[in-house]
């Protein structure tokens, strides 16, 4: 089980094998997806998610990457539930539940859970370094004028940022030892949090800046660069974008709901 | 190991040896697998321990972050209890004894020098009046001003009877606070005793200005072999050079 929210675990399956930019399209298309679909196409989209899931042989916390939006989820669900007017099922102290609360709750939950699983699964079976040549080679038309910076620029610094995580988890865990024992935890919790952040942005940025001008006096352009191994499409990965089309497209008007009255 | 009030103790050793886990075993940052940690004869309680011994650790500027020195200091003090008048008096107390310029207490942590955020920090330290101080490689990053300032700073702090562990690779400076030396290696106590019994022990690191009286001792020179300070290496070999060797 990976320790961290959205990392990435190393495996052999047919999703890991499959070509970067594949999976970013296919799960950009899905994306777009959820957010046209009603309840029952998000049922049968869970299940589409259910048969990668099993593909790609990794064992995600599927319920785990769920708990840091978790609250957000059950406040959204509530909202719903009681602010939507229309066929009232419960009553409790004056604020109604209706039909169409609980159907319009579970299909925003609904969207966000699929979102975020399918999200998981991308960043599960890709690894940082395929992730960073994957948006580097499918950015790279739009290198120049239209992004103000080149692909193989935007490529350095994100894996840049990727490679000091466990960097700057490490620094934070150092400064919040040290606030430790000059009595944090004690009193003020806000100070507290104060006293990790202003430390913690400190030493990003003096890090940055030394990697910066280190990258510089070595020369450091920025310009093109070959790659060792350059991507390239193979069979399989036209086969599942052609999959990933044909889903979007036979799904695009699966509108058929639960209930016939229910229309939103 | 023990550690008695009122005593200062060098902690020494190769990278790796456990010297900084050995501090956070000191206030509770660890548990121990064997054994047991005890301060004042009491059982280890986490946030009695907290109060009770404090730390400043290698990269200790990295922790400023009030608004102004003044702040800073009093963060400790006042996150365990302490009114203002008493957080006041306090870090009146630590500036002194710690030989920072009043001028600075209304600076920001960030606009000072590297040696000037060290010493804010251990002033922060010496404000929350701990029984114990641990210092982890005290002298790394401060000026030549403040290295010769540190071991009057942990004179005076011995003298209010605190017990202070001093950990450090700076050989010389650590003899030159520590009367007692304890070396460490792979996690295991090598050597724990005296200064002068460490300095003529030949199987554990010397400072070089050591190993040079040393060899000149064993050559027949009539100079001290247990020597660590430069300043009176100089004063025996002048000695020598003028023929007073009875002074030397």
């Amino acid at each position: 089980m990976p320790d961290y929210f959205l990392s990435f675990v190393p495996g052999d399956s047919f999703l890991h094998k499959l070509d970067p930019r594949t999976k970013l399209i296919a799960t950009m298309l899905t994306s777009i997806l959820i957010f046209r679909l009603h309840l029952t196409g998000l049922v049968l989209l869970f299940a589409f998610f259910i048969v990668l899931y099993d593909l790609s042989s990794v064992r995600i916390a599927l319920l785990r990457n769920l708990r840091p939006i978790a609250p957000f989820l059950i406040l959204i669900f509530i909202f719903q539930l009681f602010l939507i007017p229309g066929n009232i099922f419960i009553d409790l102290y004056g604020f109604s539940a209706t039909t169409e609360g609980l159907f319009e709750g579970l299909r925003i939950v609904g969207r966000f859970i699929l979102l975020i699983q399918f999200a998981s699964l991308l960043t599960a079976t890709t690894s940082p370094a395929h992730m960073t040549a994957g948006i580097e080679r499918l950015l790279r038309p739009l290198s120049g004028k239209v992004l103000g910076a080149t692909s193989f620029e935007i490529a350095t610094m994100m894996s840049l940022s990727i490679h000091l995580v466990p960097v700057l988890n490490r620094f934070l865990k150092e400064v919040y030892q040290a606030q430790l024992c000059r009595g944090l935890g004690r009193q003020k919790r806000i100070s507290g949090l104060v006293s990790l952040a202003i430390p913690l942005l400190r030493g990003a940025f003096r890090m940055m800046d030394d990697i910066s001008m280190g990258m510089e006096s070595r020369c450091y352009q920025g310009n093109y660069r070959t790659s060792l191994f350059e991507l390239k499409m193979k069979k399989n990965d036209w086969i599942a974008l052609m999959l990933v089309f044909v889903l979007l497209l036979g799904f695009w008007n699966l509108n058929i709901t639960l209930i016939p009255s229910y229309q939103i | 190991m023990c550690i008695k009030p009122g005593e200062i103790v060098g902690l020494t050793g190769p990278v790796g040896a456990g010297k900084s886990t050995l501090l956070r075993l000191l206030v509770g940052l660890l548990e121990p697998d064997k054994g047991i940690v005890q301060i004042d004869g009491c059982p280890f309680h986490v946030k009695k321990v907290r109060e009770m011994v404090g730390v400043l650790f290698q990269h200790s500027s990295r922790q400023l972050f009030e608004k102004t020195v003044y702040d800073d200091i009093a963060f400790g003090p006042s996150n365990f209890g302490f009114d203002r008048r008493d957080i006041e008096r306090q870090v009146n107390k630590a500036v002194n004894i710690v030989g920072l310029d009043k001028s600075l207490l209304e600076a920001s942590p960030f606009g000072i020098s590297g040696g000037e955020q060290k010493l804010v920090s251990l002033a922060g330290i010496v404000a929350q009046s701990p029984r114990y101080m641990v210092l982890d490689e005290p002298f790394a990053g401060l000026d030549t001003k403040g290295k010769t300032r540190l071991p009057h700073i942990l004179q005076t702090l011995q003298n209010m009877g605190l017990g202070i562990i001093v950990i450090s690779h700076h050989l010389d400076k650590l003899l030159g606070v520590a009367p007692r030396i304890i070396y460490l290696r792979d996690g295991i106590i090598c050597f724990d005793g005296q200064r002068q019994q460490y300095l003529l022990d030949d199987s554990l690191p010397l400072p070089p200005i050591t190993a040079l009286m040393k060899r000149l001792h064993a050559r027949g020179l009539p100079v001290n072999p247990a020597t660590f300070t430069v300043k009176s290496a100089i004063k025996q070999l002048e000695y020598l050079e003028t023929g007073d060797v009875d002074n030397a």
